[in-house]
């Protein structure tokens, strides 16, 4: 009884069957054709959260792959969009975060939850961060050969 | 909570600088400190309580030479902008503090 399924709820069914109809939503989305023919989807509502986070994300991802490409746009900041913080990241960077972004996207449209895309997504924005500032950036990358075994801290 | 001897990560400077960074913030935040030594004996590696303060650092600050050990470099937000960078040594459970500060400098937006 799921839109899925094809079958279509009239506006009516909300005062009559509406118990029906909301078991249906719950059990993923019920299409309800208004009078006028307007097709109507009700869906929990965490579900159309994770679906909209999704595609933006990946709206994102496509806008900023546009300028990694060679011959692509401009590397502005303002180029990347919604990812503008990953302009500061050498290109190779940038590119291993496409691949490594994409996969976790297409995972979680698959029905899995969105936790990893989310971690994944902080840990470079961190990186991109920490990057960004010359004198963070210099310490994270040097080599540590004078540490403290002695001292706990 | 109370960290077991027998499990806990030990806490380490991986230099002089991150020693006396770890002892000026400690200084200055001695609550806020007290809790992220606690953390960092207990579960260095755990961001399940709030993964957006807790990250492991992707290319190219992924990893970081530690006595001649290459290890993965995490990062903590202590605060709004401080900010820890360890390098976590599973075999020895070591943690080696490598930068610590209250103040980020630069924030990406």
């Amino acid at each position: 009884m799921s839109a899925d399924e094809g079958i279509a709820y009239q506006a009516t069914d909300l005062a009559r069957n509406h118990r029906e109809v909301i078991d249906a939503a719950r059990r993923g989305s019920a299409l309800i054709r208004d009078k006028d023919g307007l097709a109507l989807v009700m869906a929990p509502a965490e579900e159309t959260r994770r679906t909209r986070e999704i595609s933006d994300l990946a709206l994102d991802l496509v806008r900023a792959a546009s300028v990694m490409i060679p011959g692509g746009a401009a590397r502005t900041a303002g180029a990347y969009g919604g990812m503008a913080w990953l302009s500061v990241l050498p290109i190779e960077s940038q590119r291993r975060f496409f691949h490594e972004m994409s996969t976790a996207l297409m995972v979680a449209a698959s029905g899995a939850t969105l936790r990893p895309v989310e971690i994944l997504l902080g840990d470079w924005r961190a990186t991109a961060e920490a990057w960004a500032d010359p004198d963070t950036r210099e310490r994270l990358l040097a080599d540590e050969d004078t540490p403290m075994p002695s001292i706990e801290l | 909570m109370t960290p077991d001897p027998d499990t806990a990560w030990t806490i380490k400077a991986a230099s002089a600088r991150a020693q006396r960074e770890w002892e000026e913030v400690n200084a200055a935040e001695p609550e806020l400190m007290a809790a992220l030594r606690v953390r960092l004996r207990l579960r260095p590696l755990d961001r399940s309580d709030n993964p957006n303060r807790t990250h492991r650092l992707r290319p190219p600050l992924d990893s970081k030479n530690v006595d001649g050990q290459k290890l993965p470099q995490w990062q903590h937000e202590i605060t709004g902008a401080g900010r820890i960078h360890y390098c976590p040594d599973k075999v020895t459970r070591t943690v080696w503090v490598t930068m610590v500060n209250l103040s980020h400098p630069r924030e990406t937006e």
